[in-house]
């Protein structure tokens, strides 16, 4: 069956839906449908679709019916107007439908029109009542693009027909009648004919009609005019632009309040996404990402968690996130829930918000193949700059030689080569009004900047939806797979096994040619190949590059199914039941192979192997019953369901360690000397299940004034033997529509101002409230035990977060100017806390629920239609946020909590301390007079000055990471089919520390260090300390840490396209291609300002700890490439 | 119709609320599949066991509670008390020369004693006397030994501990060093007491023996542990000879006069065992593995002036070759100086020490007790011939290291040499000890002590808590002074330093507790404040 909307069973069937409203709407609603398909075929599927009837004494109803059966054509036709009881008997073979059409209609009282594949019947004296001329026109928007099937009727008849794909139409009127123009979401415009030739007809957009449906929480769709609370749509093209193998780096700068910082381990690595603020200090506070209504995993099977070594000493391992394996071209769109409010639906896992992905689906009517092909080069950018003048010292081995004339050898920049990312995607979709189909494929091919670096990734998606006994039932099914592979991942910082650290320390100078080529050398003694570098020193910390890529192997596999069915019945027109299941399955597996010889403390003699098997299975579930209702002047909208969210890991990591190998360089886990001195860790089947009811409802009056509830109470497995065993989360918010209530001027076209309050919560680590006696002792590798250090903590609660908004939204002179303002403040309280405690204590740690965190800020996004001609359109957007993070409160035992790495060894840590700020960066500053603030200075053995460092244990406050408030600021530029969007984005205020300069300085390499040297003194605020001297002091890795603050920051071009679409026309020729984009795409172009010496957006980790350290940290990179487009 | 959408309505909601009532099975969910729970613990009495075990592997600290091995003993003892010692020196010029070794006292380093200890072993302890106080008082009686070896060498190290009111959620109030001192003695008598009653009551059980890594192969029997005990309280009596004479005096007799006796057999020695119990010997991993624990000059120059037999047993020849060298190494036994904050790494082809990962982590040996008892009748406790005590500790010490030639050795008058460094003539050093191994019963006392010391420094190696202990007290070995001082004027370079700081964190986690730990320290909270025992006279 191929019907769309027959009147015939309009007639018939008592519950439709489209029964009251008057034919214009029906059609207009059903030309809306065929505009969404109306790019298919043409009338080139008329002229060529042959069909054959042989029937006698069948009903016309019957021979539509069966040439419906026959092709993709459907009939519109207002029973009560065409006869469709009338007897006939067609016989035809192979003709097209004219000729079908010609036969059953020729001599009847009975028009007929075919667009595409509908045929609208119709009366003839309708039509043609009057002596009718036949008027051509187009149909376009203020821009001018054509409106593809808008309604052109003839007023008070229905003598009408729709505008084609280029906007035009061809109707045969008589003179003196009016003829309505309408499209859904334009003012309709009537026109007067007194005989034109042609038509020009210009619609204007109207709001009242834009009733845009935004998907909320659990996937419930509300009108975006009604909502309480502030959200953000995002389309799927600001997603494929310009690509990042991480789609969502894609939004950095798009949002305001939303903070997007980049892992800095290149390929496949993860994203650390903050919806206004962190506030969570030990919990999560990354958005919980929801697929067309279902949650979705984003763990990462590991993060970086030192700024030295990573698991068990094996370096600093990005495990990918969730969010970077989906495709980006399978994203119609997002919406962000950015506040509590919004999100509050989903309970305990809302409290750092909600980014809802909408995923494409075929459309009714729509047939269509598209290509795209990305092609992107990324060159390393914001390297460290070095000195050229000092060379090598041969003592210390570092270069704090003699000043000489060095060769110019430019080791670092040789070390990163060009990366360069493919992405091809195609998409199939197809679909009648029962039955839609939506197919991708995309494969991700990747070199990273670093030798060896590879990723292969492969998406493949399916989706049907369809509907049953006349859409009572609806399905969707859904099925992704995704396969990924990453060689060679580099450490995402830190100084093991991370090629940086020796790269940037190698003397200046020398050649490290030699050390890249002879990475390794021959051993008699051993018979086998070992490392071969300058220097035997902190072979921990410093190794050959060349032997780390070429001889530090690993590879990272991840294979990901996500399938999820949607069933919905319709049980009245008022109230459908639904319900929805997924299951998303993660396999990762990821080997490392170190060689014999790589650095002792970190890998036994005989080399490292570890083996890595990690699966995580999250099933979801939900009923819903969901209810839509009016009454006068109140409409209510609702729901009420109960979900299960279940989610369990199991992982193996085997691990060498320190205890070597039996037979070097074989790696295989029977190859691994499991003793104490390996490293096991086993998580079995690790299970966190969430049981939830809840309810939302929605009160509109007279569509300007909305209340929204939304209750909800969760279950959570991880209060298990506490006294809380469940929790309540409630929201509530007010909005009203001031245009729909109150007059206003003619300029301004929608306003509106919301609030709104809720309670939302953060969800537990596992295990810590069993109070089983030693259920948390683990034996580990070698049979040893480690027995449970922490308290067990029967008092356990969620974090907690209260937060309330206002905000107002306006629309102004046409639409050209829209204003959207938030304001937002959330305490979040019962943070857990994991204090250490003092000696004399049962445990060395003990749980604690306690602190209040606030978050406020403001959001300001500001929309500008500049300039707006039929061939030239500028559209400028500004957002701006900002977040303001202040600990109130912490716990009367806790006068600091330290958290991340606590600095030994180093010069950096986290703490927070009441009044300060999640974020700060603590460490070693100079000592200085309380008095003037002058560093204080003491004279060393040769009388020289020598500043004083404090702070030992790094209990100096010197910074914090986070932004003062952030700006983006992006531009459409279209001229006929060239498009130029470009988006400059800027963090403000905030600081970063770079343990590299500091390292960099204290081996002589920096170009800071020569500059020193050449003035023969480095300026201390006014006082002048000798280069060597001042640098023993204050450089290295546990240095001075307020020396190596540097302001975080930067502005930068971070987006460009340049795009051309092919005109329509020229590609009708070709009978091929509906349409073919080309354009030129660059990301992170380059910086207006910056201060720090490295980019200080890209991150260690996207855990709580280590942000605002640089510790030898990949570069960044600049992409430029290609897009191609091709829709067939 | 209307009917049928109220069953429909009420099936959802009853179908809503059915499943979401069963949360039965959260517990299950809520508990660790890969724990260890105590009551799988029970089988085999692995409960009572598993504690002890970790403390004993947390004494001489190689204990991983998830944050790896060997390293924490680095910077807990290898780059302090093993260094100030006198023993070793780190070829590695960490911080660009300029750490604990020129006294820029590292606090993440310094601190890591206390709080590992405090943190992870000391909790175990707690642990064990819960379970066993009333059901296995045996078990107590060796908790309460091994209580005492754990917290005398923090101790030791920081001065007031946390003691007597161990046994808190969040930290108690500490104790002073004296306080400490009286209950650890308490402790020792209530151990003794303990394990002599079951004894008694169970003449042929040797229960704990699976579960003891310490005692001697063979000898892993209550009796033994009654020795050690004995050992432990001379030791401790000793330490404060000049402290508290009474009290050590009068301990020092305890000890003499218990049955159980001393160790003092070749092979009473006390050592973690690393043989087929997972436990590694730190020192031997960061030495062999990681190659970082090289010959000090102190001890170049006393085993070296003494040609001492033991010193091939303790360290490996140079082989040489690195730099420029002034003085050729290779072959020779060539240490490094502390404190002269030399940024090369040239040092790395000297001496190396031979104790390796499977090397037994010596606690207490015969050895030690002979030069105990060789003070202890100096001091007039006993009535053993000093001389004699001195003479056994070394034919002990030879023993245990299977050294020849000791009674050549007994006889000899060399005396220590001077350092010479083999890259920088300025880090060049005359001797500063002048005492010969052979003993003297005309000499002072002073020097009889100088002589004991000096050899039961030598044969506590690589034990460098109990050395720099010993050292502090009598200022025996005369060490070298470090030629450059980064302590901004805490530590004096002649007397080096005389503690560790108290951990930095506690400032801030437990302000009262820190501020009860100055208050019992009686000085300020830097490495130069001289601890209760350490009077800074001999007699």
């Amino acid at each position: 069956m191929n019907k769309i909307v027959t009147l015939e069973i309009i007639g018939k069937k008592s519950f439709h839906l489209f029964r009251k409203i008057p034919l214009v709407m029906r059609l207009s609603v059903v030309f809306f449908f065929l505009s969404l398909g109306i790019a298919v075929a043409g009338n080139t599927y008329a002229q060529n679709a042959t069909l054959s009837l042989d029937m006698s004494n069948s009903t016309i109803a019957n021979v539509l019916e069966a040439v419906e059966n026959q092709t993709d054509f459907s009939f519109i036709y207002d029973a009560s107007i065409v006869n469709t009881s009338r007897k006939v008997s067609v016989k035809v073979d192979e003709k097209n439908i004219f000729d079908v059409l010609n036969k059953l209609f020729g001599d009847s009282d009975v028009a007929y029109t075919v667009v595409n594949t509908k045929i609208i019947l119709n009366k003839k004296e309708a039509i043609m009542q009057q002596a009718a001329k036949t008027v051509k026109g187009v149909v376009t928007d203020k821009s001018g693009e054509p409106i593809i099937g808008a309604n052109v009727l003839q007023k008070g008849t229905t003598n009408g027909t729709i505008t084609d794909v280029d906007g035009q139409f061809t109707l045969t009127v008589p003179d003196n009648s009016i003829i309505v123009i309408s499209y859904i979401g334009y003012n309709p415009q009537e026109i007067k004919y007194a005989g034109q030739a042609s038509l020009k007809v210009l619609l204007e957009e109207d709001s009242q009609n834009i009733e845009e449906v935004v998907v909320t929480a659990l996937g419930i769709k509300k009108k975006e005019s009604s909502l309480t609370y502030s959200t953000q749509q995002v389309g799927g093209d600001e997603l494929t632009r310009a690509k990042d193998p991480n789609m969502i780096n894609a939004l950095a700068g798009k949002t305001a309040g939303v903070q997007i910082n980049k892992s800095s381990s290149g390929l496949g690595g993860s994203a650390k996404v903050s919806i206004r603020g962190n506030r969570s200090v030990s919990g999560n506070n990354q958005p919980l990402y929801v697929i067309d209504g279902v949650p979705m995993l984003n763990s990462s099977n590991e993060q970086a968690v030192s700024a030295i070594g990573g698991t068990a000493d094996a370096g600093n391992r990005d495990g990918g996130d969730g969010i970077s394996n989906l495709n980006p071209d399978d994203i119609e769109s997002m919406s962000i829930l950015k506040g509590a409010s919004a999100a509050a639906l989903y309970g305990s896992q809302a409290a750092n918000g909600v980014i809802l992905i909408t995923t494409k689906k075929g459309k009714a009517g729509v047939q269509k193949v598209t290509f795209s092909s990305n092609l992107t080069v990324d060159h390393a950018m914001s390297l460290p700059e070095f000195q050229n003048e000092y060379g090598m010292d041969k003592e210390t081995k570092t270069s704090w030689g003699a000043k000489g004339n060095l060769a110019d050898y430019d080791n670092a920049g040789d070390f990163f080569q060009n990366g360069v990312t493919a992405i091809n995607s195609l998409s199939l979709t197809t679909g009648n009004e029962k039955m839609q189909t939506y197919f991708s494929y995309a494969n991700t091919s990747a070199k990273g900047i670093v030798e060896h670096n590879k990723m292969q990734k492969h998406n493949l998606n399916f989706r049907e939806t369809a509907s049953f006994f006349d859409d009572y039932l609806k399905l969707d099914a859904n099925v992704n797979l995704m396969s990924q592979s990453i060689k060679n991942r580099p450490a995402s910082g830190g100084y093991y096994m991370n090629p940086l650290v020796g790269l940037y320390r190698f003397p200046r100078g020398e050649n490290i040619g030699e050390y890249r080529t002879n990475f390794e050398t021959f051993n008699n003694d051993r018979n086998l190949m070992q490392q071969n570098w300058y220097t035997d020193a902190e072979r921990d910390m410093e190794q050959n590059p060349y032997w780390i890529t070429n001889r530090i192997q690993s590879n990272d596999k991840r294979s990901r199914a996500i399938a999820s069915l949607t069933a919905n019945v319709k049980v009245t027109d008022w109230l459908s039941l639904q319900a929805r299941g997924t299951v998303d399955y993660t396999h990762d597996t990821y080997n490392q192979k170190m060689y014999a010889t790589t650095a002792p403390a970190i890998a036994g003699s005989n080399g490292r192997y570890i083996d890595l098997n990690h699966t995580e299975t999250l099933y979801y579930g939900d009923v819903m019953a969901m209810f839509n209702k009016k009454w006068d002047d109140f409409a209510l909208t609702g729901a009420i369901g109960g979900s299960i969210n279940s989610t369990t890991v199991n992982s193996l990591r085997l691990d060498s360690k320190t205890a070597s190998l039996y037979y070097p360089n074989q790696f295989s886990v029977a190859n691994i000397m499991m003793s104490t001195a390996s490293y096991i860790d086993q998580q079995i089947d690790q299970k966190r299940v969430m049981q939830s009811i809840f309810a939302t409802a929605q009160l509109g009056w007279k569509e300007s004034l909305y209340l929204d509830l939304t209750a909800r109470n969760d279950w959570s497995s991880t209060l298990a033997y506490t006294k809380h065993s469940s929790f309540f989360y409630p929201s509530v918010g007010l909005s009203w529509i001031i245009n729909n209530s109150l007059t206003m001027p003619e300029w301004i076209n929608f306003g509106k101002l919301r609030g709104s309050w809720s309670k939302v919560g953060n969800d537990l680590p596992l295990f810590i409230s069993n109070p089983i006696a030693g259920s948390n002792d683990l034996i580990v590798a070698g049979g040893a035990i480690q027995t449970n250090s922490k308290a067990p903590f029967d008092e356990l609660k969620p974090e907690m977060s209260t937060s309330w908004e206002v905000g107002t939204e306006w629309k102004f002179f046409d639409y050209r100017l829209d204003f959207d303002f938030t304001y937002y403040k959330t305490n979040t309280k019962n943070q857990l806390f994991t204090l250490p405690s003092s000696a004399g204590a049962a445990y060395k740690y003990y749980y604690v629920n306690a602190g209040n965190i606030q978050n406020q800020g403001v959001e300001i996004s500001l929309g500008i239609t500049p300039v707006m001609t039929e061939d030239f359109r500028w559209k400028t957007s500004f957002n701006f946020s900002t977040n303001k993070n202040k600990v109130i409160e912490l716990h009367p035992d806790l006068k600091t909590f330290v958290y991340g790495d606590e600095g030994f060894s180093s010069s950096y840590s986290m703490r927070l301390v009441e009044g300060g700020a999640l974020g700060d960066i603590y460490g070693k500053a100079f000592e200085r007079d309380e008095a003037t603030g002058q560093i204080v200075f003491s004279k060393d053995d040769d009388g020289d000055l020598i500043p004083n460092v404090v702070g030992s244990g790094n209990t100096i406050k010197v910074g914090n990471s986070n932004p003062d408030f952030m700006l983006g600021w992006g531009n459409t530029l279209t001229y006929k089919g060239f498009s130029l969007y470009f988006l400059i984005d800027g963090r403000f205020g905030g600081d970063v520390l770079s343990q590299t300069q500091a390292d960099m300085d204290q081996k002589g390499v920096s170009v800071e260090s020569a500059a020193a040297r050449n003035a023969g003194f480095v300026d201390l605020e006014g006082t002048q300390v000798k280069p060597d001297k001042f640098y023993t002091a204050v450089s290295g890795r546990n240095g001075c840490t307020e020396y190596y603050m540097y302001s975080a920051t930067n502005i930068r071009l971070r987006e460009l396209s340049l795009g051309y679409t092919f005109p329509k026309r020229l590609l009708e020729k070709t009978k091929v291609f509906q349409d073919v984009q080309l354009s030129f795409v660059g990301r992170n172009l380059f910086f207006f300002h910056k201060s720090a010496p490295f980019d200080p957006d890209a991150v260690l980790s996207t855990g709580n700890d280590n942000q605002g350290i640089d510790v030898f940290g990949m570069p960044t990179t600049r992409s430029l490439g290609f897009n191609v487009k091709f829709t067939f | 119709m209307k009917k049928n959408y109220k069953y429909i309505a009420a099936i959802f909601l009853g179908g809503l609320i059915g499943f979401s009532a069963c949360t039965d099975d959260f517990e299950s969910y809520n508990t660790n599949q890969a724990g260890f729970p105590d009551k799988s613990k029970e089988q085999e009495f692995n409960k009572y066991g598993i504690p002890l075990g970790v403390v004993q592997q947390g004494i001489y600290f190689n204990y991983d509670w998830g944050g790896g091995k060997n390293w924490p003993f680095q910077v807990m003892q290898n780059l302090s008390a093993d260094m100030f010692s006198g023993y070793v020196h780190d070829f590695n010029p960490f911080n660009e020369g300029r750490a604990n070794t020129t006294y820029n006292m590292q606090d993440g380093w310094n601190g890591s004693f206390w709080e590992n200890t405090y943190g992870y072993i000391m909790t175990e302890i707690q642990k064990s006397e819960d379970l066993t106080e009333k059901d296995y008082p045996s078990f107590y009686g060796i908790t309460q030994i091994l209580k005492v070896e754990l917290i005398h060498r923090v101790s030791d190290l920081y001065g007031p501990v946390v003691y007597t009111q161990f046994g808190s959620k969040t930290g108690s109030m500490p104790d002073t060093q004296a306080a400490a001192y009286k209950a650890f003695f308490e402790d020792l008598d209530n151990g003794i007491g303990l394990i002599r009653a079951y004894m008694e009551a169970h003449p042929d059980v040797e229960n704990f023996a699976k579960f003891d890594i310490l005692m001697p192969q063979g000898k892993r029997t209550y009796s033994e542990w009654i020795k050690f005990a004995n050992s432990l309280r001379l030791r401790l009596a000793v330490r404060i000879a000049m402290a508290d004479p009474q009290l050590a005096a009068a301990e020092a007799k305890k000890a003499f006069a218990d049955a159980g006796g001393l160790l003092e057999d070749d092979n009473d020695i006390v050592a973690v065992s690393t043989d087929g119990t997972g436990y590694n010997n730190p020192f031997g991993e960061i030495n062999k593995g990681w190659g970082e624990v090289f010959l000090n000059a102190n001890m170049e120059s006393y085993m070296g002036g003494y040609e001492d037999p033991r010193l091939p047993k303790y360290f490996d020849k140079a082989a040489g070759g690195e730099g420029t060298e002034i003085v050729p190494v290779k072959g020779t036994y060539k240490g490094i100086r502390q404190g002269t904050g030399f940024k090369h790494k040239n040092y790395s082809k000297h001496s190396k020490s031979t104790v390796a990962q499977t090397t037994d982590a010596v606690l207490m040996t015969a050895a030690e007790v002979w030069f105990l008892r060789a003070e202890a009748a100096l001091r007039g406790w006993s009535s053993e011939n000093p001389g004699s005590c001195y003479e056994n500790g070394i034919k002990a010490s030879f023993a245990q290291w299977g050294a020849k030639e000791v009674a050549t050795y007994l006889e000899s008058t060399k005396t220590p040499k001077d350092y010479l460094d083999a890259f920088d003539a300025s880090f060049n050093a005359k001797a500063v000890g002048t005492v010969t191994p052979a003993w003297d019963n005309a000499a002072t006392n002073e020097e009889k002590l100088e002589k004991i010391i000096t050899q039961k420094w030598i044969a506590c190696f690589p034990e460098g808590c109990e050395a720099w202990a010993e050292q502090r007290r009598t200022g025996y070995p005369k060490l070298f002074p470090v030629l450059v001082n980064d302590s901004q004027g805490t530590i004096d370079s002649k007397l080096g330093p005389r503690r560790l700081n108290f951990f930095v964190g506690i400032k801030t986690a437990n302000p009262d507790q820190y501020a009860a730990l100055v208050t019992a320290l009686g000085g300020a909270d830097n490495c130069g404040t001289r601890l209760w025992w350490d009077t800074g006279r001999n007699f």
